[in-house]
């Protein structure tokens, strides 16, 4: 009757485990997180999340593929589930982490409007695309551990990334020459 | 653990075809890498600074007390099986006759 839990890290090594995987880890799962759900409070939620969920089930990690990979795909499902909850129980669009006005983004200063026109352009890419190009472009995954990650074909890596990459690159291209 | 492996909106039949036609410059654009897009994206998505100390002290908090109160459970439901052994009636001792008859 009594469930086999996996508390506090309580040994030295394994307290050592506990803040490698936290140290390895936390940032580029808040980049993944922030990227799908674009809200930073959020993303800090999923990171602590993720870091739970990715050390209770570390002992039944087979092993295969990249630690990085794994805890990215439970990072990624993790917002995914988040942005879907708030879809669901939200019928006020303005509690949903959505994008700025554009009048708010010419109020800003010109880098500020730079970032703030990226994030639109990142707004308006779907959610594995977005996971894509923060997983391949700012962390460097190879394509086939993204793939596995997010459980799609390495075409779908691919091609997503292409396609994100020339909208982004379309918007951030726009904003130096103006 | 892919527990909350939600379904993916795309259209990855449309995909695998486009890998067929995926030609060798499609290849070299994805390989060519972009330094302002790849600094815009940081700064965009870039973690607050105290994000290990903190997630550090929530995620040991947390584990805790998830595991305090799952012990709480444990002794709780421990404690209520034993009552209900206690006062439970014991079962019946077959007596001699019975024990005749069945033989």
């Amino acid at each position: 009757m009594l469930r086999n839990r996996r508390a506090t890290p309580r040994t030295n090594a394994s307290e050592e485990q506990f803040q490698a995987l936290i140290a390895d880890h936390a940032e580029v799962i808040y980049r993944v997180a922030y990227s799908v759900v674009r809200d930073e409070h959020l993303a800090e939620d999923i990171v602590q999340e993720t870091i739970i969920k990715a050390w209770q089930a570390l002992p039944s990690w087979r092993g295969d593929g990249s630690l990085r990979g794994w805890v990215l795909s439970i990072a990624h499902n993790t917002a995914v589930s988040y942005l879907r909850r708030m879809r669901d129980t939200s019928t006020e669009p303005a509690r949903l982490p959505e994008r700025a006005s554009s009048a708010d983004v010419e109020r800003e200063t010109d880098a500020r409007a730079d970032l703030d026109r990226l994030r639109l352009a990142l707004a308006d890419l779907d959610e594995l695309s977005r996971s894509i190009v923060v997983m391949r472009d700012l962390d460097g995954l190879p394509y086939q551990q993204i793939a596995e990650a997010l459980d799609v074909p390495l075409a779908t890596v691919k091609t997503r990334l292409l396609r994100a990459r020339r909208e982004l690159q379309r918007v951030v291209e726009a904003g130096v020459h103006t | 653990m892919n527990t909350e492996r939600p379904p993916f909106d795309g259209d990855c039949d449309r995909d695998r075809d486009f890998e067929r036609d995926f030609d060798a410059d499609l290849e070299s654009e994805l390989a060519a890498t972009d330094n302002v897009l790849h600094r815009s994206l940081a700064q965009l998505l870039a973690p607050p600074a105290d994000l290990e100390s903190r997630t550090q002290d929530h995620v040991a908090n947390s584990l805790m007390s998830r595991s305090l109160l799952g012990t709480g459970a444990d002794l709780l439901t421990v404690g209520w099986q034993t009552l209900r052994l206690m006062w439970s009636e014991p079962e019946p001792e077959p007596d001699a006759d019975e024990t005749e008859v069945t033989r």
